[in-house]
């Protein structure tokens, strides 16, 4: 049965209808409602049983007992009696001891409204007495706008004490939270002002022990007020406690009394830290800790769960918090403030008002998560490097292998070391156990997967090859680890990793998102697993050519990560270099700059040749490419390509990625020789790296297809560039993948005098770029730029202006400092002049077209260009 | 403090911040004067509870009908959430019992409850459930169970006959009870 199910109201008429009934004539109105549904019919049934019974709703309602209690108790009130100069109006608190009246002192000159705290007839014993008198002294220390003030003291007629206090209206802070919705903050600051007042008890040597909401009131101006210093203590002396052990009483209040309260030790003023860290818990979740480690509250290894664990048990939450706004410095917090050991709670309120202080301010807390927990909780969330933009670690298997194995050790080691110090740390060494179960599975997952190396214990396929262990082993992820998805989402992101970089990109498109979807299941939506997952697909859609889609991933993530810092810097300089990427493919390259910097500088300190450093050193030279700024990216690209040769060697893969941006500062030089020769090496390191069909050979192979063209060899370069793009359209035939290997079969065409067909590819190209989003990137501009110049070789001279001018100014405002890209554009508006039988107009575009390419690649290789310029000129000439 | 006609108009008419501010005001109310009746021993029933609530709202003797109806709809939910909350402080603080507590507040939690305390958390879900399906019966419920209303009182206020509302209420009555019922059986 549905809970949900929609047919439940028309149960509820059906049942009205059929109750009203009686006898057969409800026997047969229920058989006729079996007949349209068995379902119906008895969900009818099961209300008429209900209805038959009776139950809680035939009793008096919840609140009738504040009637009956009331009666019981109005025979004690004193009201309108007069003690010592007050005169009491009415009792606004009760209490075991004694009740708490409104009262008023009154006389010509002025006229007080004050609390009096009597204690009740008959219960004037010595102990209670003493009590009483040691309020009262404790009281007459305290001075401070958080706390209520001591007024008078003294007897009444009969000699019972009275304490007279300054009154405060207000009501129960929990009770104020929940009903003013108070933002995390103004909770946090209610925390705070506690704190405060709770500090300068403890600065005179008193201990409250006994704060908790109802002693805590918030007055209308949200400030508030410690109340009920009823069985505080003043340190040092003995006189309160010695008293209350004869009486055998223990006077506490369960929740909100530490553990050592709990088993009835000398309590200092960390008792009062522990039930500050009660109230903030029930003030940030809504409820009181949950405990684990031990039913017994006076146990020491009774340990809280973290707020925001608990706040994601809760059927229902109180508050307007979410787990995500607990996770992280909050639940340490709080942890630190109830840890079950006294030493090791914050050692003044006052400390743990700064850490929520610096908690506001966003900046680091002083507490750090409990040792073990965080160390071990550390290399768990680990090494989150992310699909590295470009650069991608082949050895994958090998590494997660490697860190498994060590996490193991490691937790061995850690767990060794709890059991070390297990009197002390108990707790710890729970957490300890946890992980190294965690790790002990996670040891023997990957173990497995060379079992087939052991003769003895193999199978009957023998020995594996790597690949076939590779696909052996992601089998198993979905088999073996089904039950525990964050582990199984780990993985699934690791496996997706290693499969993107084989270039299987649909295959890993699927892992990732199931790694999100398990990240999002295991976690909650904002951690930092999912933004893991959600970097890889943003990344993925990048190389897949969607960048549309690519564009939000990144985005969450990097909202997900910016909430994080400091825990996550790597994770997050991975989201930034990734967005990068993505903004300057858009043409934006200010802010991309801006974005691989702050990355960049998050790596200061880390291993210089860590893959995700390297990929930000790129990413970032590769804007600065498209600034037109070579000088200053090369060093940056032979930085990356050094590291990557000395760390994976002079063949390794990602050199495929690094050497195209050195390609094209060779290029923008007009060293086309050197050009050649490393594209060819390029291309090279591309085949052996992947056997099959590869975005990254693809890329090569377009770049070297376009210098063989340049170095006159035009039927073998397009002929590579062709291969390219089918290459391309093989991988993934709906992306933007196509644009760059189109633009060069284009310019290849256009070089040597077919417009048609160079207009054929670059048009595709054009749309190409326009359906993805990125047509004011520097290659689509550029391809629009060129376009324009095959349309105006095919006598669309007017369309082919209005382009060319488009262009220039596009060109002019997103790429002023791209020399080569904008002389193109001009060259383009020369042809249209030209078309157009403007030829001043068209000689005098290609004279600043030929100035700019002078400039960089020399006169000698700018002679095309020259020679067009008298043409025009020629032209020109002879019109006149 | 205005005109409770306009007042309870606007959170009627829509006005999320009108409804929250009329709410809160009325909770303040009620809790205060059930404090207060607690603590100085007079006599009173839950009913009266509300109705000195909305003599101390209105102060005048005209006031429409609409206006009555809302007020009470309001005073019968902060009662239902009233219980709630004392309820949960009691859980918070009594646990254990035998305790020593003086305070100026938290007053209601020295009386015990009518009913115990899981039962009533889970009437409060149930209400939650059927809140879903037939959002007028839970107003009724809380008028009549919360509130501490009769019938023939309720029934003006809704505008609709007596003999109506003792169906819905043994319709919601049963279906209550049933959803209870199945959470006792529940871990």
């Amino acid at each position: 049965m549905n809970p949900e199910s929609p047919d439940r109201g028309r149960a509820l008429r059906e049942f009205e209808r059929v109750a009203e009934l009686e006898g057969e004539a409800q026997a047969a109105a229920l058989a006729d409602l079996a007949q349209e549904s068995t379902w119906l019919a008895g969900e009818v049934r099961a209300l008429l049983a209900a209805d038959a019974e009776s139950g809680v709703l035939d009793r008096d309602g919840p609140m009738a007992d504040v009637v009956a209690a009331s009666e019981a108790h109005a025979a004690l009130d004193r009201s309108g009696q007069t003690v010592g100069a007050y005169r009491l109006l009415e009792r606004v608190g009760r209490g075991g001891m004694g009740d708490v009246y409104r009262a008023e002192r009154s006389n010509a000159e002025f006229r007080q409204t004050v609390a009096i705290k009597l204690l009740r007839r008959g219960l004037d014993s010595a102990d209670l007495l003493a009590r009483f008198a040691q309020e009262r002294r404790i009281l007459a220390r305290l001075d401070h706008p958080g706390i209520a003030r001591l007024v008078d003291g003294g007897s009444d007629q009969d000699g019972t004490p009275y304490l007279a206090m300054e009154f405060v209206a207000g009501e129960p802070l929990t009770d104020y939270a929940r009903r003013m919705k108070s933002p995390l903050a103004a909770r946090l600051r209610m925390v705070m002002a506690m704190c405060e007042a709770v500090d300068a008890a403890h600065r005179q040597l008193v201990v409250h022990r006994d704060l908790k909401p109802s002693n805590v009131l918030v007055q209308f101006d949200g400030s508030v007020k410690l109340l009920d210093f009823g069985i505080a203590k003043l340190l040092g002396g003995d006189d309160g406690d010695a008293l209350r052990t004869e009486a055998g009483m223990r006077v506490l209040t369960p929740a909100y009394a530490a553990p050592e309260q709990h088993r009835g030790e000398a309590v200092g003023t960390a008792v009062d830290v522990y039930a500050l860290g009660v109230i903030l818990h029930e003030l940030l979740t809504g409820e009181l800790p949950i405990h684990s480690g031990g039913t017994d509250p006076a146990s020491s290894s009774r340990q809280a769960l973290a707020p925001s664990e608990a706040l994601r048990k809760a059927s229902a939450t109180h508050t307007q918090t979410t787990a995500r706004d607990l996770a992280g410095d909050l639940d340490t917090i709080v942890l630190k403030a109830l840890h079950p050991e006294p030493q090791r709670r914050y050692p003044s309120a006052l400390a743990l008002a700064d850490d929520l202080q610096r908690f506001l301010d966003g900046r680091p807390i002083s507490a750090r998560p409990d040792t073990l927990g965080y160390r071990v909780g550390k290399f768990v969330q680990r090494h989150r490097g992310g699909v590295a933009l470009g650069v991608l670690s082949l050895a994958g298997i090998v590494v997660a292998l490697g860190v498994a194995l060590w996490q193991a050790r490691e937790a061995r080691e850690q767990a060794q070391r709890a059991d070390n110090e297990a009197r002390r740390a108990e707790s710890e060494a729970a957490v300890a156990r946890d992980m190294s179960a965690r790790n002990k599975r996670v040891k023997e997952f990957w173990i497995t997967v060379f079992l087939q190396e052991d003769p003895l214990r193999r199978d009957a396929r023998g020995p594996l090859t790597m690949a076939e262990a590779f696909e052996d082993t992601l089998q198993r992820i979905d088999t073996e680890l089904a039950d525990d998805p964050a582990l199984q989402g780990d993985l699934l992101d690791d496996f997706g990793e290693i499969v993107t970089a084989k270039g299987d990109f649909a295959r890993a498109q699927s892992l990732f998102e199931r790694a999100l979807a398990n990240a999002e299941k295991a976690h909650g939506p904002n951690d930092p697993a999912v933004a893991e997952s959600l970097v890889n697909l943003g990344v993925l859609a990048g190389y897949r050519g969607h960048r549309t889609e690519s564009k939000p991933h990144l985005e969450r993530a990097v909202a997900i990560l910016e909430k994080q810092v400091p825990q996550e810097p790597l994770a997050l300089a991975n989201a930034y270099s990734a967005l990068a990427a993505l903004l300057r493919d858009a043409g934006e390259l200010p802010k991309a700059a801006e974005l691989m910097r702050r990355a960049l500088t998050m790596f200061d300190g880390v291993d210089p040749d860590l893959p995700a450093r390297i990929a930000a050193l790129h990413n970032l030279a590769t804007v600065l490419l498209d600034s037109g700024r070579h000088d200053e990216a090369e060093p940056l690209i032979r930085e990356a390509i050094a590291a990557t040769e000395r760390t994976q060697g002079v063949d390794a893969a990602p050199l495929v990625i690094l050497m195209e941006g050195l390609e094209q500062v060779l290029s923008a030089r007009g060293a086309l020789d050197q050009e050649h020769a490393l594209g060819a090496r390029r291309l090279a390191i591309a085949r052996k790296n992947f056997a099959q069909d590869h975005a990254w050979t693809a890329s090569a192979l377009a770049e070297h297809g376009w210098q063989k063209s340049r170095m006159g060899n035009w039927q073998e370069g397009e002929a590579m560039i062709r291969d390219a793009i089918a290459m391309r359209r093989r991988l993934n035939p709906a992306g933007a993948n196509t644009v760059e290997p189109l633009h060069r079969l284009g310019q290849s065409q256009l070089r040597r005098g077919d417009a048609v067909a160079a207009f054929a590819s670059l048009d595709e190209g054009h749309a190409t770029c326009a359906v993805n989003g990125i047509a004011n990137g520097k290659v689509c501009l550029t391809m629009r730029a060129n376009r324009a110049a095959a349309m105006a070789l095919v006598g669309r001279g007017e369309e082919a202006l209005r382009e060319s001018e488009q262009v220039i100014a596009l060109m002019r405002e997103r790429y002023p400092t791209a020399p080569d890209e904008l002389a193109q554009a001009q060259e383009a508006q020369a042809r249209a002049y030209a078309a157009l039988g403007r030829y001043e107009e068209a000689a005098a575009s290609q004279r600043e077209a030929l100035a700019a390419f002078t400039a960089i690649y020399g006169a000698q290789r700018s002679a095309g260009v020259k020679a067009r310029l008298d043409a025009y000129a020629a032209a020109a000439a002879r019109t006149d | 403090m205005g005109d409770i006609t306009e007042w309870l108009g606007q959170a009627f008419s829509g006005d999320r911040a009108a409804a929250d501010r009329v709410f809160s005001r009325i909770y303040q109310d009620l809790h205060a004067i059930a404090a207060r009746q607690l603590i100085q021993g007079t006599p009173m029933r839950t009913t009266s509870l509300v109705h000195d609530c909305w003599l101390r709202l209105v102060r005048a003797e005209h006031v429409e009908m609409s206006s009555r109806a809302h007020f009470f709809a309001l005073a019968a939910r902060a009662m239902r959430q009233i219980a709630i909350d004392r309820l949960r402080r009691q859980q918070a603080e009594k646990r254990g019992g035998g305790l020593d507590i003086t305070a100026l507040d938290g007053m209601l939690d020295v009386a015990g409850p009518s009913i115990d305390d899981s039962r009533l958390l889970d009437l409060d879900r149930a209400l939650g459930d059927l809140e879903a399906i037939d959002p007028e019966a839970v107003r009724l419920v809380e008028l009549r169970f919360f509130a501490g209303l009769p019938l023939e009182q309720i029934a003006p206020l809704l505008e609709v006959s007596e003999r109506t509302l003792k169906r819905r209420w043994r319709t919601a009555r049963a279906f209550l009870h049933r959803q209870l019922e199945v959470a006792a059986h529940e871990p």
